[in-house]
């Protein structure tokens, strides 16, 4: 278990607004050299006038949080190694991320609900909300963000036997 | 219904070698998507499963590349499928009119028809 997921689960960085569990702020940076990769790897073509890829909003939204997704997954009872998989997304965009900038990404879990799998048997559906550029999940948050990232996965549940 | 067909966008062999790249960008280190024994444990196979957001960077590159000097607004993804390590995916789409903000997308693998990911995307009205 991370440092930070256990300051997570002990501290005030665990707390409930509105509803939603806030995940610890972190940041990320899109720097030129992954932008590259990323482009090579998806055969995009090159970047134009220091602007990332758009996949970037997802990707620093969940790269930048301030726990990995393991401890996530522990959180909700699952375990990254019984493979969870991601049912859907949206992204709005106010603003092109980009290159070679830091930007804050804060977010919550918003949504959680057991469901019968057929590939799992049972699984939670765990739905969050992610900024990228802002400044953290307060009152202000979305109008500050650059982008908005909502994602569920579909995690297994961890065997009680 | 859509009636204007974009250029369809095609990745000949999905790599696999670029999944770690993914992993360690997305802090996401899921096995099924590193590991081919623990994908096959879980029942996916003996081959790599793609991450969603890379399958979803492929539908991105066919839309991006169709409306050349627009941005996007919104995106909307559904994950319907996997897709694999050497998979041939393409990437479908069209709006209602040249002008229409609206886009509707697909990406299949292989000579499969049932999408893997639906997409649909939003593009920002041109500055006045």
């Amino acid at each position: 278990m991370t440092a930070a997921f256990r300051t997570w689960l002990d501290g005030p960085a665990a707390r409930e607004a509105g509803g939603a569990m806030v995940i610890p702020t972190g940041s990320y940076r899109i720097d030129a050299a992954l932008d590259r990769r990323i482009r090579e790897s998806t055969r995009a073509p090159g970047g134009d006038g220091g602007l990332a890829h758009p996949i970037f909003a997802f990707v620093a939204a969940l790269g930048g949080l301030g726990v990995p997704v393991a401890d996530i997954c522990r959180m909700c009872g699952s375990s990254i190694e019984a493979g969870p998989l991601l049912a859907q997304c949206a992204i709005r965009y106010r603003r092109a991320l980009v290159l070679d900038r830091l930007y804050a990404v804060s977010g919550a879990i918003v949504g959680r609900t057991t469901k019968p799998s057929r590939r799992f048997g049972s699984a939670e559906h765990v739905s969050l909300h992610l900024c990228v550029g802002n400044r953290g999940h307060d009152a202000d948050y979305r109008e500050a963000a650059d982008a908005e990232v909502w994602l569920t996965w579909i995690m297994p549940q961890a065997r009680t036997s | 219904m859509t009636d204007l067909e974009l250029a369809p966008w095609t990745l000949d062999c999905v790599p696999g070698d670029a999944m770690p790249i993914w992993a360690e960008a997305l802090r996401d280190d899921n096995p099924i998507h590193l590991d081919p024994d623990a994908a096959e444990a879980l029942g996916f196979g003996r081959r790599t499963v793609n991450q969603g957001p890379a399958n979803l960077a492929y539908v991105l590159n066919m839309l991006i590349a169709a409306r050349p000097g627009e941005y996007l607004e919104t995106v909307e993804a559904r994950f319907l499928g996997n897709v694999f390590s050497g998979d041939r995916v393409v990437a479908t789409g069209g709006c209602d009119s040249p002008e229409a903000r609206t886009c509707m997308a697909a990406l299949t693998r292989g000579e499969e028809t049932d999408p893997v990911l639906t997409v649909r995307a939003l593009f920002r009205d041109p500055p006045a």
